[in-house]
């Protein structure tokens, strides 16, 4: 008797734990800055890489870009890890989800870090990625900021 | 008394325990397959290619700082009369109820598999969107003329068609004489940051890619908070 209540308990748990494991929320993946380059050829070596952060050198400011590998269509948040020691040091950026012909750009808006001394994160919304379209982060990086990661559901 | 039966020595008691150390083993086992083969059904095909986008300069010194969202049932605002600005290039679809503009930081709902829309039905859903809001807020005294630049950008390469500017959404219209005259003017105005606009904004061609000729395109530029997503619309 007791063995058949014991199999009923690991029968509801497995249940349980299957079910758990299918409704799990989308993927997040995440990657640090280094996976992106500058945005113009002529700017890669304003970017210096440490710990895979990477930080423009250059006194103007350069843009950098990411590429997010998503999985699935649908709107995406993206957040970047960045850190700018003063307000000369901002580093400021938007996501867009494109189609795979380029035909269609949703883009979200641009944001800036509000607080410096300190990483901070920039979270992005309204990026979305139709079916078989891709996703990026561009981030304009004045100079001694620096970007770290950025992770989004994708 | 009952019996104890015993095989190869072992008492049946014993070989009973063992065997639901074994079946708790495989039905977790099963149960974790099963639960990951689920999860993999659940989601669309994966994709992530690369088209043919170029590499574009961008050395903007934008500063820009978040824009509060827009006021909680600011989509709710019934459609009045249009403004004198506003020169609509296609007739008004039938304004849809719209939905609340989520906040700027809600995270995105776990994706549903889509097909591929085309442009034209983007902008058809969108339209139905711009049209049904009020012609004028707070948001649009300052919307409108950067609006204008934006089409001053795309006129660069194409001619615009019109400018207009609603409750919490621009829409410049244009024909733009190649495919990549439109992906030139869009990475120039926002990407390059030459039409100074740091809000949310979509980009389409509304007229087949494929064909001859000019391509009618649309570019709908929003109050931040605003989602442009077919997903905020329930598709």
């Amino acid at each position: 008797m007791s063995q058949k209540i014991t199999m009923r308990y690991i029968a509801a748990f497995a249940a349980l734990a299957g079910l758990g494991l299918a409704q799990s929320p989308a993927l997040a993946r995440s990657i640090p800055a280094s996976s992106g380059r500058a945005v113009l050829a002529s700017d890669i070596g304003c970017f210096s890489m440490n710990y895979s952060t990477m930080t423009n050198y250059c006194s103007a400011a350069k843009s950098f870009e990411m590429p997010l590998v998503v999985d699935s269509a649908g709107s995406k948040t993206v957040a970047v890890a960045a850190y700018g020691a003063t307000t000369a040091n901002n580093v400021c950026c938007f996501a867009a989800g494109l189609d795979r012909n380029f035909t269609s750009v949703w883009s979200t808006g641009t944001y800036c870090l509000s607080s410096f001394g300190s990483t901070n994160i920039i979270t992005l919304t309204g990026a979305y990625v139709p079916a078989y379209g891709y996703l990026y982060a561009n981030c304009n990086v004045q100079y001694g900021g620096r970007v770290h990661s950025v992770d989004w559901n994708s | 008394m009952r019996k104890e039966w015993s095989v190869f020595g072992r008492s049946t008691g014993f070989i009973m325990r063992k065997a639901s150390y074994w079946m708790l083993g495989i039905v977790l086992f099963a149960a974790v397959i099963s639960g990951a083969w689920l999860r993999l059904g659940a989601r669309s095909a994966a994709h992530a290619k690369m088209p043919d986008a170029r590499s574009s300069d961008s050395s903007r010194e934008s500063n820009t700082k978040p824009v509060p969202p827009p006021a909680p049932g600011a989509w709710s605002i019934p459609q009045v009369n249009p403004t004198a600005a506003s020169i609509p290039d296609r007739a008004p679809p039938v304004a849809v109820a719209e939905p609340e503009a989520p906040p700027a930081s809600a995270p995105a709902a776990p994706s549903k598999p889509a097909r591929e829309l085309r442009g034209s039905e983007m902008a058809d859903i969108l339209d139905a969107r711009f049209y049904g809001q009020d012609v004028t807020s707070k948001w649009t005294i300052g919307a409108l003329p950067a609006a204008r630049r934006v089409g001053e950008v795309l006129g660069k390469t194409a001619r615009v068609t019109s400018v207009d500017c609603r409750a919490a959404m621009c829409r410049v219209a244009a024909t733009q004489p190649s495919l990549d005259a439109f992906r030139t003017s869009v990475i120039g105005a926002f990407q390059q940051g030459e039409a100074d606009w740091h809000g949310p904004f979509m980009a389409t061609i509304v007229s087949d890619p494929a064909a001859a000729g000019d391509l009618q395109t649309v570019v709908y530029l929003a109050q931040e908070g605003v989602d442009l997503s077919p997903e905020s619309m329930n598709l």
